[in-house]
């Protein structure tokens, strides 16, 4: 029995709610509807739950950041403080052709980031800047400076393009970086079946654009005996493309899970994988063939997600992207992301371990010898005026990406089958020139011209945006990639990207804040969110850098001790739950080496190197 | 009571967004609305965030957009008052083709303010005797 049945049991939700919120809903265990956990919410948000001036934050933006002698001015933006938290202005200026955030705190004086590894790319990608719809009805007033408000409230920019949901945070590894899991934490926090159903609403009532992807997580949900109810609850709801995120551990054990979970809705796995050796990936090295193979068995397509490190992966990025190239079969993306700092981390530290995107991109184009160059990567909003194009056609609000251009760029690569030579999507399709021509046909149907007209123009010219001479084989054969695009522009058949996508690898970067490079302005965009537990959806850079005012604060609101949580279970300590490698065994399999063949040489350490590096990293080991 | 009035000439790049605002307060005397004249204020955290609820909703800006803009020159009046009053903001968006529309609230209502087009403000104005601007 998992611990979301036994605490729907009438007199155990008062465990969900801790002595500081001092609210008791019996009646809500007995007859529990969506209604009442709104009202729960607001009551627990109402009750300190939401930020307050002076106890949770502080506004000092009276010092401003001078420019020095060389530095050119970017813009002004707001920031918070790396020693107090509280609000202050900020400047990001270019120096030496990178682009810094530099921010003035009254009692703690200048601090310094650096935001872009590279101007030029920087003031490239801000022509790709576009604004978003923003939300009709905002979940909470503006009474709080931004980002304390959260959320989201009439300030924000962005709808949500994909809503991430907590669902435990028990998980069964226990690494040394995480503050997260239940071990760490000291409180368990599992919502019912139901307050998950709640979670997944409130997100769906945005107006104009619904939220219409979700993306699983913890923790590791796959802890969760319901996990399938779950996927079929948010499907239920309407949303239309569900994620799941996960270690990936689970499913070598229990493989009939990933057919389930691919039946219940799943459509894409988003699977941690900072690297092709165990020194980089000490996480699931070993376990990541079987769980591949896995997959394709049950035709699940996998993301991988690397946290990018200067000081670590950063060299291996380009072998990430031939891995998922070699295996496009299963692996449908890479997602890149530059590592955010969050918590205290000294300078030094800082600059040992930062990467931006352009650094990150530079390193794919070097090591792939210019086959990706750092021209080939856009950002997210140049998919905007493709919304805005079906937005003219169809009349009605589409959905849209629409956060800071600065916060994530993407491409597609293929690898043509006969030579092996990568290509990007912007190699053979004049990206730009496509956008802009949208945003001129979307003009013209704003200014009353026929909708047939601006679609047949559309289709006229499409074949122009594309180099047939460099588009590879398999998007060649009977114009396929003509065939891809008619469907998703004429058709509005979003289906059809997933048909790209099996012929494509999704290469995506995404740097999250951290507090030393936090810009407001960016997060005011952001599109990535969480739904909290009392029903206010929340950035994600919000959400994680300020945890003690979001999620934390809002998790233990709903939580159970970890005291209790073990006394239910009979456990005397999370470890019952922890994974255990058995290095050997994994590595004497025949997916192992079928994997890591010419990417990874075992013999390269020892046994007890191996196991080391898994020990030090919180992955125990056994021996049989 | 204290209250902000904002004069603002924005251009922003980012959002491709050109307006300009203006604003005039009428106070109740008597049986009739008057125009009063505030004083001009340096803009702090506490103008911000009045600016960010009355406008944030309609206009889609907050704060950190007039830091960012290509050009913000933000005007903060501050009035002190105890009489009932009905503040007046007027938009003109310049990326829209000079497209006019008002942002009005009666100060001691206590109700959300109204964004509304011109002839729906001229008609609301004139109830109260309030010309339109």
């Amino acid at each position: 029995m998992s611990i979301s049945e036994e605490v729907e049991k009438p007199g155990d939700l008062s465990l969900l709610i801790t002595d500081d919120a001092r609210v008791k809903y019996p009646e809500l265990a007995k007859r529990d509807s969506l209604e009442l956990y709104d009202a729960v919410g607001r009551e627990i948000r109402a009750r300190g739950l939401f930020p307050v001036r002076g106890q949770d934050f502080q506004v000092k933006i009276s010092a401003n950041p001078q420019l020095s002698p060389g530095e050119k001015l970017v813009r002004k933006t707001l920031s918070v403080c790396n020693e107090c938290r509280s609000l202050i202005r900020a400047i990001v200026l270019e120096r030496d052709n990178k682009i810094w955030i530099r921010k003035a705190c009254p009692d703690h004086g200048v601090m310094e980031e650096i935001y872009w590894g590279d101007a030029e790319f920087y003031y490239k990608k801000s022509m790709e800047a576009n604004e978003g719809h923003g939300i009709e009805n905002p979940y909470v007033d503006i009474l709080n400076a931004c980002p304390f408000n959260c959320g989201l409230c009439a300030r924000h920019r962005s709808h949500t393009a994909l809503l991430n949901l907590v669902i435990t945070n028990r998980c069964h590894l226990g690494c040394w970086y995480c503050f997260f899991y239940a071990q760490a934490a000291g409180y368990v926090y599992e919502p019912t079946l139901n307050h998950i159903k709640f979670m997944l609403a409130a997100a769906r009532r945005q107006k104009p654009v619904p939220a219409k992807a979700v993306q699983i997580t913890g923790g590791e949900p796959t802890m969760r005996d319901d996990l399938i109810e779950i996927i079929r609850a948010a499907k239920e709801l309407g949303y239309e493309h569900v994620q799941l995120n996960t270690t990936g551990i689970t499913f070598m054990f229990k493989p009939d899970l990933a057919r389930q979970v691919r039946e219940a809705g799943v459509n894409t796995i988003y699977m941690s994988f900072d690297g092709v050796s165990p020194i980089t990936n000490p996480k699931n090295h070993w376990e990541v063939p079987y769980i591949l193979d896995v997959f394709r068995s049950v035709g699940m397509g996998a993301v991988l997600v690397p946290t990018v490190t200067k000081s670590g992966n950063l060299k291996e990025v380009g072998a990430m992207v031939r891995f998922g190239l070699k295996f496009n079969d299963v692996i449908r993306g890479v997602n890149f992301q530059p590592i955010s700092l969050v918590g205290r981390v000294p300078r030094k530290e800082r600059e040992r371990l930062r990467v931006t995107i352009p650094d990150v991109i530079k390193a794919i184009e070097e090591q792939l010898d210019g086959q990706v160059r750092m021209e080939d990567w856009y950002s997210v909003p140049i998919t905007i005026p493709i919304s805005r194009f079906v937005e003219a056609v169809t009349g009605k609000p589409q959905f849209t990406m629409s956060n800071h251009f600065a916060c994530g760029t993407a491409t597609y690569v293929m690898q043509d089958r006969k030579t092996g030579r990568i290509t990007a999507l912007p190699q053979f399709i004049d990206v730009y020139g496509l956008s802009k021509y949208l945003e001129e046909l979307t003009e013209y149907i704003k200014r009353g011209g026929s909708r047939k007209i601006a679609m047949f123009k559309l289709l006229y010219k499409l074949n122009s945006f594309v180099d047939w001479k460099k588009t590879p084989e398999q998007l060649r054969k009977r114009k396929r990639l003509l065939r891809i695009i008619y469907k998703i522009f004429v058709k509005h058949d979003y289906n059809a990207l997933g048909e790209f996508h099996y012929n494509s690898l999704f290469l995506g970067m995404m740097h999250f804040m951290d507090e030393y490079n936090y810009d407001v302005a960016r997060v005011e965009r952001c599109d990535i969110h969480y739904v909290t537990p009392d029903g206010r959806v929340v950035p994600f850079c919000t959400f994680n850098v300020f945890p003690e005012i979001y999620r934390d604060k809002a998790q233990m609101a709903y939580s159970i001790s970890l005291k209790d949580y073990l006394r239910m279970k009979g456990f005397t300590s999370m470890a019952a739950e922890r994974y255990r490698r058995n290095i050997r065994k994994l590595e004497a399999g025949e997916p192992y080496r079928r994997y890591y063949e010419g990417f990874w040489d075992p013999s390269q350490l020892s046994y007890e190197e191996k196991k080391q590096i898994s020990m030090r990293f919180g992955v125990p080991v056994v021996e049989d | 009571m204290k209250l902000f009035g904002y004069n603002l000439d924005y251009e922003n790049s980012y959002q491709k967004w050109s307006f300009l605002i203006s604003h005039k307060l009428f106070k109740r005397e008597g049986e009739r609305y008057i125009e009063m004249e505030g004083e001009a204020v340096e803009v702090d955290d506490e103008v911000a965030l009045h600016f960010e609820k009355i406008f944030s909703r309609y206009l889609k800006i907050a704060y950190v957009d007039i830091l960012n803009a290509d050009r913000a020159d933000l005007k903060v009046s501050v009035y002190y008052l105890d009489e009932p009053a009905i503040m007046v903001h007027k938009v003109v968006w310049r990326h829209l083709d000079n497209k006019v529309t008002y942002i009005v609230y009666d100060v001691s209502s206590g109700e959300p303010p109204q964004h509304l087009e011109e002839p729906e403000c001229r008609e609301l104005l004139s109830v109260f005797g309030i010309p339109i601007f």
